[in-house]
């Protein structure tokens, strides 16, 4: 018996330490560091996320919206790191981006030591995870919390991480009880609901698929952005728009999973009209800058009836709210120019419809473009119905060519 | 002391003629006929041509006629004699007709009887289609119409259940607006032309309150019913430059005795001026940072539309040129 007990001992306890949470804390906390993002004129912190090494030599792997300033405003802003309880800090050198999976790559010069290595499989649903980070500047954390999988319907890989993810945190690894980087804290909906990159990705950023090292790294922003807005764009056009019928119109609908879609009907009891609201948005948006999300779209249908208003009190309604943008795009001066407009009355599927097409160019990533497209129709005395719809950060092509389908999927069929 | 004289008083007969008193405006406010002289020109109730100014001696200056005309010389008054105010003082000087002489702070005119009459003011603005300003029954449908039409736009603009109260709000204070402006166009008449003509210059502005609010509307709804919406800011200018001539031309009628000519020409640019710098206005806000799109489009009922709508191709087609541009625009600033 005793033999048995001490062989059990031997097999047993090794492994109930490597899960334990201050064992993996114990284990792995010196790969894990603060990142600081230092104004250079104060030399004070500016902001601070997390991140861990991913070689013996240096290599840390953080969130892109962590270090975002640092390609957007170079030279005013430089990195560096804390290292976890071991003490240490330097400076970090920005290395590549993954700017859609919101994954950065960085070297420090003096940094050596343990480091993780990334998991390629998702974990199944329940397995136990730990997150670690930062916290709100209070020093380095770990968490517990369980992997939920991959988020469904979503444009980008996210693992769902039921565990508190909070400011600070963004960056840092989550690792499985053996060590291996699950998933990069990147994002928190409260109330224990995380988000992660899946470690896939930064497999895939330290094998050097993010393009040309020669690149600068804007460049390479607007590249992979570009790339990116193709890649979902042919998706979407290359097949009929999904339409669904409300008060007797064809309208565009839930054109891919990862849009999501709500409705409303509002009727006030002072209004002399009714209003049928559909919204349809993807929750997919790119972090750009702290001003400026973009990859959205983003489109709303609101049809207007009255028995009380008359066609000409209607008419003016209609022209109050249609001259009233119902989407107000991220951005600011330093990124994107003003939105210039075209107009017209436009033979539409059933009806005659005004219709107002926008533009704007982002000013430093050419050839990407936010459009905004409004549509009224004509179709009857005491009803019509507005349709608008905000797309950010495409080419001027798919700009076009999706504000065309989603004009022709427009159809008044009552 | 007796004042001195250059000449002994002999009495002659002065050719036929008069001097009037100015008042600061240049108005007369007083007429001494010139028949036999010389006159004294003075304070004392007991001279020929007596002037209640404290700046004049009792016995100031003489009023004589010579072989070159007629003469007024100083009796070694104390604050002299000039030709106008401001100018040095002289011993002596001849008076033409419509000359002046300044005594003290007394202006006095020489207008001989044969020199011509300024001709005959035409009496406010009783000319051509501004007669109708001053039809009673015009003015007063006026006066109620603008009211009305303020209150119908509020109302087609209202598509909420409101009390009374909220509809007529508007229109009140916009009344109240224009009562004020026709009180300050009265005021501006009773200093130059001695008329109030409250009531012409309140129909006048009820008038241009018509004129505007119609022009909106119609300029709307022509731009929707031929699709002409990039005209409408245009149109709209246009208009209201138009109709801010008249409006201001009317007023100055009721305001001023200038003929018509050059007070058209004050109006015009005056409107000008204000559309200028609308205009000024508009193109220093139009390099302001918007994040949201900015546009206007006239949408009204469907039977208004009189023309067919464009097909969705041609209206990307030309959509399409909008990259175009702004690749321009971005070429040109670098």
């Amino acid at each position: 018996m005793r033999p048995l007990f001490t062989l059990f001992l031997l097999l047993v306890l090794p492994v109930a330490s490597q899960s334990s949470t201050e064992g993996v804390y114990a284990r792995y906390r010196d790969t894990v560091l603060q990142v600081k993002i230092v104004d250079v004129a104060s030399g004070a912190k500016a902001s601070i996320g997390s991140g861990f090494m991913v070689s013996a030599d240096g290599l840390v792997v953080t969130n892109y919206h962590v270090v975002a300033e640092l390609i957007h405003q170079p030279g005013r802003y430089r990195a560096e790191y804390i290292r976890g309880d071991a003490g240490g800090s330097g400076p970090l050198q920005l290395l590549d981006i993954d700017v859609v999976h919101d994954l950065a790559l960085l070297r420090g010069a003096k940094l050596t030591g343990a480091f993780l290595r990334p998991r390629l499989d998702v974990p199944a649903k329940g397995e136990r995870l730990f997150a670690f980070g930062n916290p709100h500047d209070l020093g380095l954390t770990i968490v517990e919390g369980t992997c939920n999988g991959l988020l469904e319907d979503s444009l980008y890989d996210k693992i769902h991480f039921t565990g508190a993810i909070n400011a600070g945190m963004s960056g840092g690894p989550v690792i499985d009880g053996r060590g291996a980087v699950v998933g990069v804290n990147v994002a928190s909906g409260g109330n224990q609901l995380g988000f992660l990159v899946p470690a896939r990705h930064v497999a895939a950023l330290l094998k050097g698929s993010g393009g040309n090292p020669a690149e600068p790294l804007l460049e390479r922003v607007r590249s992979q952005l570009l790339a990116n807005q193709d890649r979902y764009m042919r998706g979407l056009l290359g097949k009929p728009f999904v339409t669904e019928k409300i008060k007797g119109y064809d309208l565009p609908a839930r054109l891919a999973p990862f849009l999501k879609c709500w409705g409303d009907s509002r009727h006030e009891p002072d209004n002399l009209y009714d209003q049928v609201v559909q919204t349809c948005a993807s929750d997919d948006d790119i972090f750009l800058t702290r001003q400026q999300a973009t990859g959205g779209i983003r489109f709303r249908h609101d049809h207007y009836s009255s028995a009380d208003l008359g066609p000409v009190r209607f008419y003016g309604l209609m022209e109050r709210q249609f001259n009233k943008p119902d989407f107000d795009p991220d951005g600011d001066e330093k990124s994107v120019a003003n939105f210039v407009c075209t107009s017209d009355l436009v033979a539409g599927g059933g009806s005659d419809v005004k219709v107002v097409f926008c533009l704007r160019p982002y000013k430093k990533l050419k050839g990407l473009f936010d459009a905004y497209l409004s549509v009224a129709t004509l179709a009857g005395r005491d009803q019509a119905l507005q349709s608008s719809l905000l797309i950010s950060g495409v080419s001027d092509a798919n700009a076009l060519a999706f504000a065309r389908s989603y004009l022709e999927a427009i159809r008044w069929n009552p | 002391m007796e004042p001195l004289t250059t000449a002994p008083d002999v009495a002659t007969h002065f050719r036929p003629g008069q001097l009037e008193l100015l008042n600061r405006s240049g108005s007369v406010v007083r007429r001494f006929a010139l028949r036999a002289g010389p006159l004294t020109l003075g304070r004392d109730p007991g001279g020929d041509v007596v002037l209640d100014d404290p700046y004049v001696c009792p016995r100031h200056a003489l009023l004589r006629e010579e072989a070159a005309g007629l003469v007024v010389e100083d009796c070694a008054s104390v604050n002299g004699i000039a030709s106008a105010p401001g100018r040095p003082r002289v011993a002596r000087l001849y008076l033409a007709s419509g000359m002046t002489v300044r005594i003290g702070r007394s202006t006095l005119r020489y207008r001989s009887a044969a020199a011509p009459l300024p001709a005959t003011l035409v009496d406010g603005a009783a000319v051509g289609p501004l007669r109708l300003c001053e039809n009673p029954v015009i003015i007063a449908g006026l006066c109620l119409l603008a009211p009305l039409l303020l209150l119908l736009k509020t109302y087609l603009a209202t598509v909420t259940r409101v009390q009374g109260g909220k509809l007529l709000f508007e229109p009140v204070v916009t009344v109240v607006v224009v009562v004020c402006w026709a009180a300050l166009w009265s005021f501006a008449g009773r200093l130059l032309a001695y008329r109030w003509h409250f009531w012409i210059h309140f129909g006048i502005g009820c008038a241009g309150l018509v004129a505007f609010l119609g022009l909106d509307v119609v300029s709307g709804y022509l731009c929707f019913a031929f699709n002409l919406d990039p005209l409408q800011p245009l149109v709209d200018n246009l208009g209201q430059t138009a109709a801010l001539a008249l409006l201001l031309f009317a007023h100055l009628r009721f305001v001023s005795a200038a003929p018509s000519r050059p007070l058209g020409r004050a109006a015009v640019l005056v409107s000008l001026a204000v559309l200028g710098l609308s205009l000024l206005t508009e193109h220093s806000d139009s390099g302001d940072f918007n994040s949201s799109p900015e546009y206007q489009v006239t949408l009204k009922a469907p039977p208004f539309q009189l023309v067919k709508g464009r097909t969705v191709a041609d209206f990307m087609d030309e959509a399409g040129q909008l990259s175009t541009q702004l690749a321009e625009h971005a070429a040109s600033k670098e």
